[in-house]
């Protein structure tokens, strides 16, 4: 069974021209997404050259099992997503569904894991205060910068997976066509919110570990 | 055939509007909320005007006034400015000036105007809960560590008004990309829709790291995160940069569009194409892209390095050509036009002049030594202000009038109109012209406390905002008279070129009954273009409509 | 409704192409992400930074091309794409030159 249509909005009068322009629409708020995470990454990383090992000593101490699960998982989420958006497109019901339904478990099992991490952070004294655990010089600051930029990455997953749910559900609810462009703009919203953590991955995990 | 109702008829009831896509319903809704916006920025600055009538203290306390200039700067900034020429003009006229149906995502752009009302609510709570008092600037560490003021609140209301920005942007580019007439080539645009379209290029890639750097005020403040603090080895300056890499751009984000109105005033008033059109439109991308690059102007006295100050100095020395392009450009134009002197262009004119006059001062605080000198006093105020509300205001107030009888379908009195244009420019000239003076001799910013010596010229300008107050009050009260007693407006009442002139005054909801097929560039003015009748007359103010 | 009319370029016809292109590039961002992490424990001094942030880098453009449909010739994502990179501030004031002519500095150190 080939999907329905996707319906007509205005001021858009074919379908082609409509699809276009959700995906341009989406990568122009995907550039402000990138000047978003790259502003606060540049802030980061001008910190961080000015404590080096402060950075470094605190980064060894971020749970390199979770970190690394958590990459996986979100790039294995992020070829779902590719999958799904594309059969979707080409109203590819049976593949697109269960892609798109491995996107929304990948990514909820991103935020367990995290969640977890976050527990065992704070139950480790990793939050700034009083009690922080560390005393190198700058470690402060970069668990700072570690709370702040996965908190803002996470509640962007949260964001893209409560729209890809909502859109999911729409599709099996008959409410909108399979091949609605819908799919292809969230999935390019994925994909980058899987590029920022791409970036995350070495400056928050993999600092500090070689000891040199 | 009967001709469809226009878009204010088409719907009635609070739900039609509140819940409509219609472009020209949502630049409405915009011009409401700014106009209230506009009133709490103006209160805040006639308090400040009236408090600075006397050299000691008079009503306010140190605190209450550090107050009354944070509250008038963030609002006029973010909630007023910002948003004034794009969300209300630009929302009505982009459709309209490319043969549209409608901006490229509708029920986008109505987001977009709960966002800003939303982020208005936010800061209404700041205001009543207290105030800030940190400056529009929101420098650390005083923000993040040591204010007593609401400012979490007031940042969260910025950010999310940044968020209504940044969907406004994506709205007018793709629109401008996808969705133009037959036959309307780049080169073809009215120079209004490439002002907005820079304009938005500049929302969405700097108005993101502007969120950036409030939110980590956030984690800062609200989180105890430290990420300013120098106890943890933060930088200060580190804000100063991210807030002025957004901040520097955002100027251009206010006064990009005061251009396009001024450029479409100008060609129409004297029936003239502009003269360098392709130049006018390098001289805008240019401005766009290197407004990116400036920033550090800004903190040429921060402890920044001395290198990197003169790399700023001469890059803001450059970016001054392209403005001057534009000026001498408009004035070419107006060279051996046929000249008349309607109110959008004794607007346009007063824009011309006072941006000039901006312009030039920013040169001098591009020079390093001069702007140690002046740095943090009344020069700078004078400068700002004279770009953005002797440039940027006068320019909305222009253009308003101009398109008014397009929005609403009838024509304004001319008589008043071109009383308040004059006296908004003397007003504002009475006003900040003194602050030139005065901060030159030493009297500094966000003190309402000063030296005697400085009285005359602080009475000097605070009459003068009477005088601008009245400029800006009266054509809220004949503009509004005008909807319910003035005279009904033809589709053309201008004689301009354009799209948006070649239907209805106001235009039905789908905004042409028939797609525009474009087959020529725009302002074809006398005298190498005709104008649409054929006739190289000036324009006849066409107020009554025929049967 | 056939794929390469929609928007031109090679899309992938059909689930089988579809899957064997997503696996092969999915397979390629695993085995940087892993050789990343392996290469972070090198006590190579100073380049370990570089070479994860530059093996990010190269992960983000396996992402953009393939999976973000880059590799179609359409104007305007590219463009957006080029923008954004373009104008994420770079930091002017970390060069060493710079750092050591801050007037701070110059206070500090007479």
């Amino acid at each position: 069974m080939t999907a329905t249509t996707p319906r007509l909005h205005e001021p858009w009068q074919g379908q082609r021209r409509q699809r276009y322009a959700a995906t341009v629409g989406m990568w122009l708020f995907l550039g402000s997404e990138a000047l978003l995470f790259g502003g606060m990454l540049v802030a980061f990383l001008l910190c961080r050259s000015l404590q080096p090992e402060g950075f470094a000593t605190a980064a060894a101490e971020t749970d390199i099992a979770i970190g690394t699960a958590n990459t996986l998982l979100l790039l294995t989420s992020s070829a779902a997503v590719a999958v799904g958006a594309e059969a979707a497109r080409q109203g590819l019901r049976r593949w697109a569904l269960p892609a798109l339904g491995a996107t929304l478990a990948l990514g909820l099992a991103f935020l367990v894991l995290k969640g977890f991490e976050w527990r065992s952070d704070i139950l480790g004294r990793l939050w700034p205060g009083p009690g922080f655990r560390l005393h190198a010089p700058g470690s402060e600051m970069f668990f700072a910068f570690y709370w702040a930029l996965t908190g803002l990455h996470a509640a962007h997953m949260v964001g893209g997976l409560g729209a890809i749910s909502w859109f999911t559900v729409e599709v099996l609810l008959g409410r909108r066509s399979l091949r609605s462009a819908a799919f292809e703009a969230m999935a390019l919203y994925w994909h980058l919110i899987d590029i920022v953590w791409v970036f995350l991955f070495p400056l928050l995990y993999l600092d500090g570990r070689s000891g040199a | 055939m009967s001709a469809p109702p226009s878009y204010l008829a088409d719907g009635q009831g609070i739900g039609s509007w509140l819940l409509t896509t219609d472009h020209k319903r949502i630049a409405l809704l915009y011009m409401a909320t700014l106009i209230a916006f506009f009133c709490i920025g103006g209160t805040a600055a006639a308090l400040i005007r009236l408090e600075l009538v006397t050299p000691g203290p008079m009503l306010f306390s140190d605190d209450t006034y550090n107050r009354l200039f944070t509250l008038h700067g963030t609002v006029m900034v973010w909630f007023f400015l910002v948003p004034s020429i794009p969300n209300t003009l630009g929302n009505f006229l982009l459709p309209l000036m490319i043969g549209a149906r409608d901006l490229a995502f509708p029920r986008l752009n109505l987001l977009s105007w709960y966002l800003f009302m939303g982020s208005g609510g936010l800061l209404v709570a700041s205001l009543l809960a207290g105030g800030v008092d940190t400056g529009w600037t929101f420098y650390t560490p005083f923000s993040t560590m040591y204010s007593n003021s609401y400012v979490l609140l007031a940042a969260l209301g910025v950010v999310l008004a940044g968020f209504s920005s940044i969907a406004t942007g994506v709205n007018f580019i793709a629109t401008v990309h996808l969705l133009r007439a037959p036959g309307l080539g780049w080169f073809r645009l009215p120079l209004m829709v490439w002002t907005l379209y820079a304009t938005s290029m500049v929302m969405v890639l700097a108005t993101p790291v502007l969120a950036a750097a409030l939110l980590l005020i956030v984690a800062e403040r609200g989180f105890g995160l430290p990420i300013f603090d120098p106890r943890h080895g933060g930088d200060p300056l580190l804000f100063q940069h991210l807030f002025w890499f957004y901040s520097h751009p955002a100027v251009y984000i206010m006064i990009l569009p005061s251009f396009g109105v001024v450029s479409e005033v100008i060609t129409c008033f004297s029936r003239r194409r502009i003269f360098g059109y392709s130049f006018m439109v390098y001289a805008i991308m240019w401005i766009t892209v290197m407004g990116f690059l400036v920033w550090g102007h800004h903190m040429f006295v921060s402890g920044q390095s001395l290198y990197a100050s003169l790399a700023f100095s001469f890059l803001s020395f450059v970016i001054a050509v392209p403005s001057a392009i534009k000026v001498f450009n408009w004035s070419f134009t107006l060279y051996r036009g046929q000249i008349s002197f309607e109110a959008p262009m004794l607007y346009a004119l007063g824009f011309i002049g006072l941006f000039t006059i901006g312009g030039l001062t920013g040169l001098s605080l591009a020079t390093i030594p001069i702007d140690v000198h002046v740095t943090d006093t009344y020069f700078v105020i004078a400068h700002f202000h004279f770009i953005m509300v002797g440039g940027a205001v006068t320019a909305l107030y222009g253009g308003l009038h101009f398109w008014w009888p397009k929005l609403t379908g009838r024509m304004y009195p001319e008589g008043a109109a071109r009383f308040c244009a004059i006296l908004m420019f003397f007003g504002f000239a009475f006003t900040f012209f003194p602050m030139f003076i005065m901060g030159f001799l030493g009297m500094p910013r966000r003190y309402h406390v000063y030296p005697p010596e400085f009285q005359i010229w602080h009475v000097m300008s605070s009459c003068g905002a009477l005088l601008l107050a009245g400029a800006y009050l009266l054509p809220m009260i004949y503009l509004t008279l005008s909807l319910f007693r003035g005279a009904r407006a033809v589709a053309d009442p201008w004689q301009a070129t354009g799209l948006e002139w070649r239907t209805a005054s106001p235009p039905p909801r789908e905004n042409f009954l028939k797609e525009p097929i474009v087959d020529e560039g725009p302002y074809r003015y006398h005298p190498e273009g005709q104008t649409h009748e054929g006739s190289a007359t000036p324009p006849q103010r066409q107020g009554e409509a025929r049967a | 409704m056939s794929p390469r009319g929609l928007l031109g370029g090679e899309a992938p016809a059909g689930a089988v192409a579809l899957l064997r292109r997503t696996l092969a590039v999915w397979l390629g961002l695993l085995a940087l992400a892993l050789v990343s992490l392996g290469l972070a424990y090198l006590p190579v001094a100073g380049w370990n930074r570089m070479v994860g942030l530059g093996i990010a880098a190269v992960k983000m453009l396996l992402i953009a091309w393939f999976f973000m449909q880059l590799r179609r010739p359409a104007q305007l994502p590219r463009l957006a794409a080029v923008a954004a990179l373009l104008f994420i501030p770079t930091p002017t004031d970390q060069n060493p030159c710079a750092q050591l002519r801050r007037p701070m500095d110059m206070m500090r150190q007479g």
